[in-house]
């Protein structure tokens, strides 16, 4: 078989990106452009901004990438490209870019949910057993999801409410934690103590989750102590969050695991890289026998490595799109 | 020569194919905010229906702004996207300095497009078509402008939904051609408007 070289566009949100992946599942290179510190300052993404600069961006990316990989477009047999869901703006630059790549060089164009790529991802580290249980854990996104084979997905449960990098985020900024707060509060949550009482997040017997219930009742605490004028302490609140979350997300997961009669669990999107989780995780799968699969952590924010791994899979699927496709920023899984 | 022209910057998206300054065919659709999903499909057509193909493209004319931000960064990326794969030469059209082309023998131009509340999009060009002046400016300003011109003056008025109705693709063409080439990663929508 001939190797198949894929071009992989990601601009879903505040990452202009773009990857040539090889069969999918070995990356010849990668190109992120972040606009992180430009957001900061705005204390979360702003999306005009995000699709000024992705178009700023967009070209030079394409040109670094073929530098670093040594590679024409020519060379390249599909593109796939994020479609949704993500920021409507910021989409639709990676979106028009990939469209016309396909038109010119007559290559067939591969729509990429965003989501499908992260949990893709994991195909840059290991081999996928089916059936198998995808945690995904993001920004937008806290959802369990049933793969029986490569590119079907069966979604179980997901947030109700805010999804947990959310949470994550409002957390921080109550306690006065730079955006974006997430990956601080993981610091913080190692060094103390679970000494906040917190309420439990919704614990029933479906696949869902809320975090509405205990990121207001971190931000009524912050406020009450303040009045009282007592200083909270950061340390600890970071880490009863923490447990508190990472108890919920981990003991439905394994639920699925079980009921499914799971070999392998994999892991996927931006929180994956949250170490409270992946050591829960960790320790959990091995208690229970269960293969455990989360992407390094370059892998778990949002690239174009991950899109390229999930339109190889896609294709083989037979998933196209022809010249007219177009951004869906609110998208479903399935 | 052929050069491809492509405006998305208004409601109707609007190509056409010059060959050797001569109009040879234009492709509009009212594509109601829709150009995200027609403007590649509709570039695809006109090339078939001309029998040509991306790569007989010479030059490209992209109008990238004012106007909608989202529809001129549809035409600006595919543009800049072509002009940089298969190294082809490229230019920036004003959407505001298009509407002027068609006249002549006035001492100055001046190109209004009304915005949000009491501001609008103002071009003021001299007799050589020259950029004297592209902002978006309130009413107590482009009434202080407009009190600065002299001579005869030729003023037009249009909307974000009416751009490229009364535009001379011939004219254009021939204005822009002597126009610096720009480098395809530096083009970009020129959108006369901060975000915050």
């Amino acid at each position: 078989m001939n190797d198949k070289f894929i071009l992989a566009i990601e601009s879903s949100c505040d990452e202009t990106s773009m990857s040539i992946i090889k069969n999918g599942n070995t990356e010849i290179g990668t190109v992120t452009l972040s606009q992180m510190d430009i957001h900061k300052q705005y204390g979360g993404v702003v999306p005009e901004i995000a699709s000024r600069n992705h178009i700023e961006n967009i070209t030079i990316v394409l040109e670094e990438l073929l530098d670093k990989s040594n590679m024409k477009l020519e060379d390249i047999d599909a593109i796939g490209v994020t479609y949704g869901p993500g920021l409507s703006g910021a989409l639709l630059v990676g979106l028009q870019c990939a469209k016309t790549l396909s038109f010119i060089y007559n290559k067939p164009l591969i729509p990429v949910h965003h989501i499908a790529g992260h949990i893709y991802a994991n195909r840059l580290v290991g081999k996928f057993k089916f059936p198998l249980i995808a945690l995904v854990v993001s920004g937008g996104h806290t959802e369990l999801v049933l793969m029986k084979e490569d590119y079907s997905f069966e979604y179980l449960g997901g947030t109700l409410d805010d999804a947990i990098g959310e949470a994550y985020d409002k957390v921080a900024r109550v306690i006065d934690l730079p955006y974006p707060g997430g990956p601080r509060i993981d610091k913080l949550a190692k060094m103390g103590n679970h000494t906040y009482k917190l309420p439990t997040p919704m614990d029933d017997d479906s696949y869902n989750f809320s975090f509405s219930g205990i990121k207001s009742a971190v931000i009524n605490l912050a406020h009450n102590e303040k009045q009282r004028g007592n200083e909270i302490n950061k340390k600890d609140l970071a880490c009863s969050f923490q447990e508190t979350v990472v108890n919920i997300i981990c003991k439905k997961t394994i639920k699925a695991v079980k009921e499914y009669n799971i070999k392998q669990l994999i892991v996927a999107g931006g929180v994956a890289a949250n170490k409270g989780l992946r050591d829960s995780l960790n320790k959990l799968c091995k208690e229970n026998n269960i293969e455990l699969l989360i992407p390094p952590i370059e892998y778990c924010t949002d690239n174009a490595a991950m899109i390229g791994c999930a339109a190889y899979y896609a294709l083989k699927k037979g998933i196209t799109a022809d010249l007219t496709l177009n951004a869906v920023p609110v998208l479903e899984l399935n | 020569m052929i050069s491809l022209f492509l405006d998305t910057s208004s409601t109707t998206l609007l190509l056409a194919i010059v060959k050797d300054q001569k109009l040879v065919d234009t492709l509009k659709i009212e594509s109601l905010r829709e150009h995200s999903i027609y403007a590649v499909e509709k570039l695809k057509e006109i090339l078939e229906r001309n029998s040509l193909y991306v790569k007989d493209i010479s030059k490209i004319y992209v109008v990238n702004g004012p106007g909608s931000f989202t529809g001129i960064r549809i035409g600006v990326t595919i543009a800049k996207t072509i002009a940089y794969a298969l190294k082809k030469e490229i230019v920036t059209v004003s959407s505001l300095k298009m509407q002027i082309l068609n006249y002549n023998n006035y001492d100055n131009y001046l190109v209004i497009m009304k915005d949000k509340k009491d501001l609008s999009f103002v071009g003021v060009y001299d007799k050589n078509y020259n950029t004297l002046f592209e902002k978006l400016i309130n009413q107590e300003e482009l009434e202080k402008k407009i009190g600065e011109l002299k001579g005869n003056i030729k003023t037009i008025e249009v909307t974000e939904n009416n751009l490229n109705q009364n535009i001379n693709i011939e004219k254009i063409i021939e204005y822009y051609n002597k126009q610096a080439l720009i480098n395809p990663h530096e083009v970009n929508p020129n959108y006369l408007k901060e975000v915050i």
